[in-house]
């Protein structure tokens, strides 16, 4: 039986680069490590740890990175998304090898395929592993929720889903009805929120279990989510709200969301460099001193690691 | 001369139907009347002001309305634009004829096409009126800044542009860098979202929601006038507000309508038109919360 204790807070890493786009494990143990002391449910490499502009090699070299310094501390969600299924297979059972607790997949989109054929490919996937693997429903490439009920049925590692398909709120609210309503399934797809965990406490209401945001402010989300869980909802979203206008900065496409991360990590003490791998829209200085003016303002306190 | 004065909060208006989906005009002049009394310099009718679910007769009505109500105290700009190039002159000339004081077009898009095209189809309009356009440049119907400096120059009606493709922020900039001697002056959309960020790179206005115009006066006048870290301080507070409204066309309708029917400009009944998706109820209490946290209700 698969691991279907995972719940809460998973931040997904920024990848560090120096300023020749060189990965800096330095500064990658460091981000984990930070993860971890503010207790942290969780990590992923996935799209915004710009994995898909790793080279194979260097997907392997991050995902041991931080399997090693994690240390079994908390489960390595890593995402092996292809636009092939052979591709998609070899990347899962690598990342399985390496030590990762459980995958993350998006539907091929490159050529977009009808509902059968992506059905089939998470069923393939689900079946060359032995961990959970969490199906990615976004915009771009959907994973509607009739669709990830069929999807669950085929392999029992096919059990979790981040919904981020915009608008998500009724998204996840349909798929956690679907899902209910499908007894066979006994409840087995667990959903999780993700999309900058802008709409955090609206998709917990609705049936999600935990959120997948930048790793920028940890210490932020871990905090409003253990305010959730003792039941202060209403604190705990009071207090969100204040951080709703650096999570708007942080939703800016095409890159310059890397960018802004990286300018934050740096500025927390975390990287030393805030480099973005090209093709990225960068900041410009205006961007930057806007990013400083939000940063005063909530007042983050220094990380300890 | 064409009225290249423009500048500052355009909102676009909230529609306001009954259960049946009537226009209740008595609102509509309600929520125009709320506007111009907080001092905002004009106001649009749009794509969030559901106007491609109008009819032709009912387009007409509501830019009467809208003009009537505003009584010269706000500019009224008018969306006409239409996938074929003869009708989106025809309904530019009515809303001319109707008292518009300019109009907002985006380029067809049902069938994209080429740059000549799009140019052919702006030019068309902007020499069959006297009024100024805003061409409008969304995902899915852009107009990118280098196409946009060319139709400046193409016709002295095409002066304004509204910049809505994401991130729009680094698009402000790559625009204002090019404009040069054209003159094309640039608003900012999307709800606002960025409405700071795009005036420091050369906005001159934006056409947010119409829901609160109160705190885009302050705002933007604060900003204006050189108190730009109050101003975004100010502004920052309303991120969770404007996050719930952005999630999509059809919940924001039902948002819009929710937050003027709390705020006493439409009646309790007021909702839009179908097909737009409804928020669960869960929806309205979380966005009844933040309305508290905000102070909002009742004003």
């Amino acid at each position: 039986m698969v691991d279907r204790t995972m719940k809460g807070i998973i931040p997904i890493l920024a990848t560090p680069f120096d300023e020749k786009g060189q990965i800096d494990f330095e500064d990658l143990e460091r981000e984990v490590e930070w993860m971890i002391n503010v207790g942290v449910n969780g990590v992923g490499i996935a799209v915004a740890s710009e994995i898909y502009k790793l080279t194979d090699p260097e997907r392997d070299e991050v995902l041991t990175s931080v399997v090693k310094q994690v240390d079994g501390r908390v489960p390595v969600v890593m995402n092996t998304g292809a636009m092939g299924t052979d591709v998609a297979i070899y990347y899962s059972q690598r990342a399985e090898e390496l030590g990762a607790n459980a995958l993350m997949i998006r539907p091929p989109s490159f050529i977009p395929m009808p509902g059968n054929e992506v059905i089939e490919f998470f069923s393939r996937v689900g079946a060359s592993v032995t961990i959970p693997i969490f199906l990615q429903d976004q915009s771009t490439a959907q994973v509607p929720p009739g669709m990830a009920i069929e999807i669950a049925r085929r392999h029992e590692n096919l059990c979790y889903i981040k919904v981020e398909t915009a608008p998500t709120v009724p998204r996840m609210a349909e798929t956690a009805a679907l899902r209910d309503a499908a007894t066979d399934l006994a409840g087995d797809l667990i959903l999780f929120g993700g999309a900058g965990g802008t709409f955090m406490f609206e998709e917990l209401r609705r049936g999600s279990v935990g959120t997948m945001p930048g790793s920028v402010i940890p210490e932020v989300f871990v905090n409003v989510w253990e305010q959730w869980q003792d039941g202060d909802e209403e604190a705990a979203e009071a207090e969100f709200r204040r951080y709703g206008a650096l999570i708007r900065t942080l939703k800016q496409p095409q890159g310059l969301d890397n960018w802004i991360y990286k300018e934050i990590l740096m500025r927390r003490g975390i990287f030393k460099c805030a480099h973005a791998r090209h093709p990225a829209v960068k900041p410009d200085r205006f961007q930057i001193y806007e990013l400083e003016q939000m940063l005063d303002e909530l007042e983050l306190e220094e990380p300890e690691v | 001369m064409v009225d290249r004065s423009m500048r500052g909060i355009f909102p676009v208006l909230a529609m306001p139907f009954d259960p049946d989906g009537n226009i209740v005009i008595e609102d509509l002049q309600r929520e125009v009347d709320w506007i111009a009394g907080h001092g905002l310099s004009g106001v649009a009718i749009a794509l969030g002001s559901e106007v491609y679910k109008l009819s032709d007769r009912e387009r007409d009505l509501v830019l009467k309305t809208a003009v009537e109500a505003a009584n010269g105290r706000l500019k009224v700009v008018m969306n006409t634009g239409h996938e074929g190039t003869r009708v989106s002159v025809d309904y530019a000339k009515s809303a001319e004829d109707l008292g518009a004081n300019a109009l907002m077009i985006k380029p067809p898009s049902f069938a994209q096409l080429p740059n000549a095209d799009v140019t052919a189809y702006y030019v068309a309009i902007a020499e069959a009126i006297d009024i100024p356009i805003f061409m409008q440049d969304v995902t899915g119907a852009s107009v990118p800044p280098p196409l946009a400096v060319q139709l400046a120059k193409a016709h002295e009606n095409l002066c304004y542009i509204k910049v809505e493709v994401a991130p729009s922020v680094p698009r402000f900039a790559d625009l204002v860098a090019r404009t040069g001697a054209t003159g094309l002056i640039p608003f900012g959309g999307s709800g606002g979202q960025f409405l700071l960020e795009e005036a420091r790179r050369g906005s001159q206005g934006s056409m947010p929601w119409s829901v609160i115009p109160d705190v885009y006066a302050r705002v933007w006048d604060d900003f204006q006038s050189g108190n730009e870290i109050d101003a975004e301080i100010q502004y920052r507070r309303y991120a969770a507000l404007n996050r719930t409204i952005a999630q999509g066309m059809g919940c924001a309708m039902w948002i819009n309508d929710h937050i003027l029917v709390r705020r006493g400009v439409f009646q309790a009944t007021s909702q839009p038109r179908q097909p737009a998706p409804k928020p669960d109820d869960q929806s309205f209490k979380e966005l009844d919360a933040i309305l508290e946290e905000l102070d909002l209700i009742g004003k």
